[in-house]
């Protein structure tokens, strides 16, 4: 039986022509990824809020979508802009909540203590980047992106792209060891 | 720490807040958003008169004229004014109504050199010292 859910591109052009269910499809589809994405970078407890403004920014300037990068990966970028303007805005420092971290070896209280203290630092550590240096990062790292979708989608080179890595893991890794 | 261990650690990141996160409810606060700008803009442009600085100036405008055309009439019904006045002059001495038309810096009417009361007023005098009364 062939798949008739409708690709991204087709929901896109839905919502180009003023379908609200296709935007809403969208959302559906991607607001947990961001919401992944927007956790990591230390949106904290502002993660629905910045989710609800990522996408309405999404689909307020959706002609500015070319697909170069797939949809998704276009709005962690909208996310990323949508956080900086909301520190800029309450002038504060990622506030990095305990239970947003897993704990990956439940059995092991004490591999559990430290993946736990572990993953705190480089969470903090990951919000104090400079922001290309984090965009970079996560997409790289966590959403498990290649150099030319991540430069595509940050608007950068594959070559600045790979230095911008280079440095965000140099500094992590200290403060991981640290 | 190696930069696999340091990615593995990466992807765990984020996981609780996608997971908190209610799906539902950003996908309706989207929506509503996405219709009020559909509805601001798919509604009618305000005739020029209508705009609201326009209005608040038209009310400006009203107030003025309306308060204009108050004073005015107040102003016009001076024997109204007159009428309320008058007993109260009448009730003073004459030394009191000398020293009233001192403070209007008016000539007070003299009789032979000697203070006279209201009752000697001619009605002249007693027009000019009402209407300075009522400023």
């Amino acid at each position: 039986m062939p798949d008739t859910a409708p690709s991204d591109a087709e929901l896109i052009e839905a919502w180009r022509r003023g379908d609200e269910a296709a935007a809403a499809e969208l959302v559906r589809r991607h607001a947990r990824a961001v919401a992944r994405f927007l956790g990591a970078s230390g949106a904290g407890d502002d993660v629905e809020d910045l989710v609800q403004e990522t996408f309405y920014r999404a689909f307020r300037k959706i002609d500015g979508f070319r697909g170069g990068a797939s949809f998704r990966t276009w709005v962690m970028a909208i996310g990323s802009n949508a956080l900086k303007d909301l520190r800029r805005r309450y002038r504060r420092r990622p506030v990095v909540a305990l239970e947003d971290r897993d704990i990956p070896d439940a059995a092991d209280p004490h591999a559990e203590v430290v993946s736990r203290e572990l993953a705190e630092r480089l969470q903090a550590e990951i919000g104090e980047l400079p922001r290309m240096q984090r965009d970079v990062f996560l997409l790289r790292a966590q959403q498990g992106l290649d150099y030319p979708e991540i430069a595509a989608t940050l608007g950068t080179t594959v070559g600045a792209a790979r230095v911008h890595y280079h440095h965000a893991v140099r500094r992590l890794k200290r403060v991981a060891e640290g | 720490m190696d930069e696999n261990r340091l990615e593995q650690v990466a992807k765990t990141l984020g996981t609780r807040a996608a997971d908190r996160l209610d799906v539902e409810r950003v996908t309706a606060g989207v929506v509503a958003r996405l219709r009020a700008d559909h509805a601001q803009t798919a509604r009618p442009q305000r005739a020029w008169w209508s705009a609201p600085m326009v209005l608040r100036l038209a009310a400006a405008l009203a107030v003025l004229v309306t308060g204009g055309v108050l004073v005015r009439g107040a102003l016009e019904n001076g024997s109204e004014s007159a009428a309320a006045i008058a007993p109260i002059l009448r009730d003073l001495s004459a030394e009191e109504l000398t020293e009233v038309f001192d403070s209007l810096f008016i000539e007070a009417p003299v009789h032979e050199g000697v203070a006279v009361g209201l009752e000697s007023l001619n009605e002249a005098q007693l027009n000019e010292l009402l209407r300075l009364m009522e400023g």
